[in-house]
This record gives C-alpha cells, structure tokens and sequence, in this order.
C-alpha cells in the first residue's frame, strides 16, 4: 500500500496568555502508521490534538490533516477523522446501540456496522445497557467504537487507554493495530512507554510543549544504548551484566562453545530511561 | 454553511429524546399542565377564569418552558461534553440548532393547544390561526433567549442561574400589571405581555391582530436571533 501523507505539522506553536504549551513543533503523519505523541502531563499532547482537529488555532505555524490547514476543516474533513480524548462525551440516558446508531445517520454508516464494532470492542452483550450505567473502561471502548464506525482515515487517540485494566488495554491496542493494517493514520498520545513502544511505529518524545527526540522505538532506544549491556544467565544459575569489549566477547564464545549459556539479552534502555536521560524528569 | 436534511433530522431524534428524558426540561410544560388544573379544581371559578388560567399555562409553558428548553439541552451538551463530539462528528452549528429547536417548538405547540381545554376555555372561543402563530412565536423567542444563555453557560447549573432572572422579569411583569400601571406599559412592550393581553382580549373582548402587537413580536423575535448570532459568533456554540 502507497503510503499518504495524512498530517502535516511545521514549525507549529502555541501561546496561551502565560505560557508557551507548544514550541516549533514539526512532524508529519502516513497512512497505515501509527504516531505516538510521548509527554508527561501538561507538555502539550492534548494541545496538539485540539489544534490537529480545529478545535484551537495555532500561535504560530502551519498544520493540516488531509492536506487541509487545520483551520479550515469543515464537516467534510470531519467526516473522514475520528476523535477520541479522555474526556469525550457519551449520552448517559441513552443505550450503548442508541449512542452509536445517532452516529451512523450523522457520519452515513449502515446500521449493520453497529453490531460488528461492537463486537470488535467487546460490547456486543452490552448492547441494549444504558451507557449512564457503563463503568469507565466500557465507556472508553465505547468512545472508540464511535470514533472508528466510520472507518477514518485519520485517528485522533488521546490517552486512549488511561485508567484502564490489562485486558481491556490489550483489546484496544488489537483493535488500534487492525485499523493501522487498513490504512488509518493514527495519531496517539500517551504517557505509558511501554504502550508506546509496543503500539507505535514512530514515536515523538514531547517535553516542555517541545519535541526532544524522534524517531521509531527501536531507533530511538538503539540511540540512547550507550553503554552496551548484556544480561547473561548461566547454566549454574548465575546471572551478571556485563558491557561491550573484547573480553565479554570472548567470554560469551566460550560459553557458548562450552553449552554453558542459558540465555542472554541486549540491556539497552527503556524509552523511560531515555525520556529520563533526554528531559530529566520523569512520565508521570 | 451546507445544510444536511440526514443530519438536521438525526438531531431532531436525539433531542427529542433527550427532552423527553431530561425532567429538568419537562418540567415548566409540565407544571403548566399541573398548576393549571390544580387552581382550576381548587380556586373559586370567578377568580380562576378561562382567560387567566390560560394566559398562566401560556406563560409558564411558553416563557419559561421555552428559556428552559433553549438553555439546559445545550449546557448539558457542554457539561457533558457531548457538544464537542458532535460538532466534531461533521455537525454544523446551524444543523445543531435546527434539528434542537424543532422538537421544542413542537413540544411547546402541543402544550399550549392541550392547556385550552385544562384550563376550561371552549375550543370554538380561540382564534386559532392568531392563538399559534403568537405563542409559537413567543415559544420561538424564549428559546432563542434560552441559547443565548447557553452559549454563555458552561453547565446546567450556570444556565439555570442564568436563566432564573430572566424568567422572573418575563413572567413576573405581565403577573403585576394588573397592580400597576408603568408594569402595565412596560408589560405592553414585552413580548410574554403581549401574549397576555392578546390571550384576555380574546377571551373577555374580541380580539383582531394589530399593529403594535405585530410589532412588539417582530422586534423581539429579529432582536433575538440577532443577539444569538452575534453571541454565536463571537463565542460559538462551545467556545476553547
């Protein structure tokens, strides 16, 4: 598949009245990948959603999604996005199949497409639920039920798993998997690495409302593996770290000639420990 | 701005809805209903007229219903943060806005007809092409004053302190003329007083459509829409 280029942003900024929350930011988007926007709280993630859908105009820069200027999107861009944040409402006194049946006459969905979405998020048996009475993580698989009935091109996902428990996080990332292998572009915020490092194909560290490091998680980890470390265990049980030279290498021969070596590992860096080492501070 | 006939009517539904299901919303209709008929049973008939029982359920149905109907549904949409989703589901402000108000003015058009035998009035006593097109229009604008007060609200509870003030000046003045006469000339330009009095006249006098009553509801219905896309326009519906 032709890779498109989805999200444009250059040199993009934005002021509020006493402090800068993005700083001459510049990254562009593909379809069929999924961008992860990697940041502590307040560093700009969500800024830089609402800018990326017309909900905020930047200070200063340009943006566009599906070669449109973010300021300008209209209700046919929107037709073609889907929007998820933490805060997306939901019609509580409405069920689960009314809250996504509103949006297939809105967005011009077949009907048909409620019940296999729901399926997809595991809601299906909670179908006829009232969604006021849904807890957290339903609610969560319900926003993104919605924000995918379309089949967007382009995916805004801001903290799409936050506050979520493993197995509800796990159906959410096959699902934001299986819309990447159909070609949507995703664009996700988040401040779980680890999320990051097994959901996106590029990634941007944010800091301060500034990109500080980018580049895939193999790449960006593979940068920051300074010191070259490898964690060895031995067939006697033992187990020791150990850095890159010419007498570790010999070591790890002989061990391995002598079928002593049970397992050994590359120690480079979590994409923790670079934001840690990249920033100075850490992801909370 | 394209309008969408799809879009405009899945509105509709879901307001329709949510009306129904919000009592916040239903209860002026609903009150108008209820005090109308509790003061009919209980009150001597030659203080409860016709005419006051009905210009009362018009009022409250009309007036407050229609400021209420206007402000709560949109800022339960901003409190709930469902507005947002919708505008940017590739909703217009200007499909929001038809699709909501539709199922209000037919909510309010549906009350003030069932108030007419409620409230004891023979059917055959209304002039009823002036009966709708005059608290329709004052439905109208109460909901349009019930936006702009949404607009500025950022939840329910904001819009009903809001809205209460507005709703005590626009009941309450066409109440009190009866005590005073400056409330009386003042009422005369409102257009819940112009309701009012058209309401009496028909009952108690005759009544055919005139000039300054015409006038009073043109000026508030264009000052209203005007105020609302001004407000509209500066903050939009859910302002950042």
């Amino acid at each position: 598949m032709t890779q498109l280029e989805t999200i444009s942003v250059k040199h993009l900024s934005k002021q509020f009245k006493n402090q800068t929350a993005l700083r001459d930011i510049s990254f562009s988007i593909k379809s069929g990948e999924i961008f992860g926007f990697l940041g502590p709280s307040g560093a700009g993630k969500t800024t830089t959603i609402k800018i990326l859908t017309g909900q905020m105009h930047p200070s200063d820069g340009f943006a566009s999604v599906l070669g449109v200027p973010t300021e300008k999107i209209n209700e046919h861009i929107y037709e073609q996005i889907g929007i998820v944040t933490h805060n997306s409402g939901i019609y509580d006194k409405l069920s689960v199949y009314k809250n996504l049946e509103i949006f297939t006459k809105l967005l011009n969905v077949k009907k048909s497409k409620i019940d296999e979405i729901l399926k997809q998020v595991g809601l299906f048996k909670d179908r006829k639920k009232i969604a006021g009475k849904l807890s957290q993580g339903m609610r969560q698989r319900l926003v993104l039920a919605r924000a995918v009935l379309h089949n967007p091109k382009v995916l805004f996902l801001d903290e799409p798993t936050s506050g979520l428990d493993p197995s509800t996080q796990i159906e959410i990332h096959r699902l934001i998997k299986s819309l990447r292998d159909n070609g949507t572009a995703i664009f996700l915020t988040t401040h779980n690495m680890e999320e990051a490092d097994k959901l996106c194909d590029r990634l941007a560290l944010l800091n301060d409302g500034k990109i500080v490091e980018t580049g895939t998680p193999r790449e960006i980890r593979l940068n920051h593996n300074k010191k070259k470390r490898y964690k060895i265990l031995l067939k006697d049980d033992s187990e020791f770290t150990l850095s890159q030279s010419e007498e570790t290498t010999q070591k790890i021969n002989w061990w391995m000639t002598n079928n002593e070596l049970v397992t050994i590992h590359s120690c480079e860096p979590t994409l923790e420990t670079v934001f840690l080492e990249v920033t100075g501070r850490e992801l909370i | 701005m394209n309008l969408s006939i799809r879009k405009i009517s899945a509105i509709l539904q879901l307001k329709l809805q949510s009306i129904i299901t919000n009592v916040s919303i239903m209860v002026a209709p609903l009150l108008a209903i209820g005090f109308v008929l509790i003061m009919k049973i209980s009150m001597p008939k030659a203080v409860m007229t016709g005419a006051f029982l009905l210009s009362f359920g018009v009022l409250f149905n009309s007036i407050m219903g229609g400021i209420m109907m206007g402000s709560y549904p949109l800022a339960e949409e901003k409190e709930k943060n469902t507005l947002r989703v919708l505008m940017t589901s590739s909703v217009n402000g200007a499909e929001f806005i038809i699709g909501s108000i539709i199922p209000s003015i037919l909510m309010i058009i549906l009350v003030n007809i069932i108030l007419v035998p409620i409230a004891g009035v023979a059917m055959s006593k209304i002039n009823w092409p002036i009966y709708l097109i005059y608290t329709t229009l004052s439905g109208f604008i109460s909901i349009m004053i019930g936006y702009i007060v949404g607009i500025y609200s950022k939840n329910q509870m904001q819009a009903g302190n809001i809205s209460m003030p507005i709703l005590l000046i626009f009941t309450m003045t066409p109440m009190f003329q009866m005590i005073n006469k400056t409330i009386a000339n003042i009422a005369s330009f409102a257009y819940s007083g112009t309701i009012i009095n058209f309401i009496n006249n028909m009952l108690t006098k005759s009544y055919s459509a005139n000039f300054k009553d015409i006038a009073v509801l043109t000026i508030w219905t264009v000052l209203s829409i005007l105020i609302f896309i001004y407000a509209y326009t500066k903050h939009g519906l859910d302002s950042e």
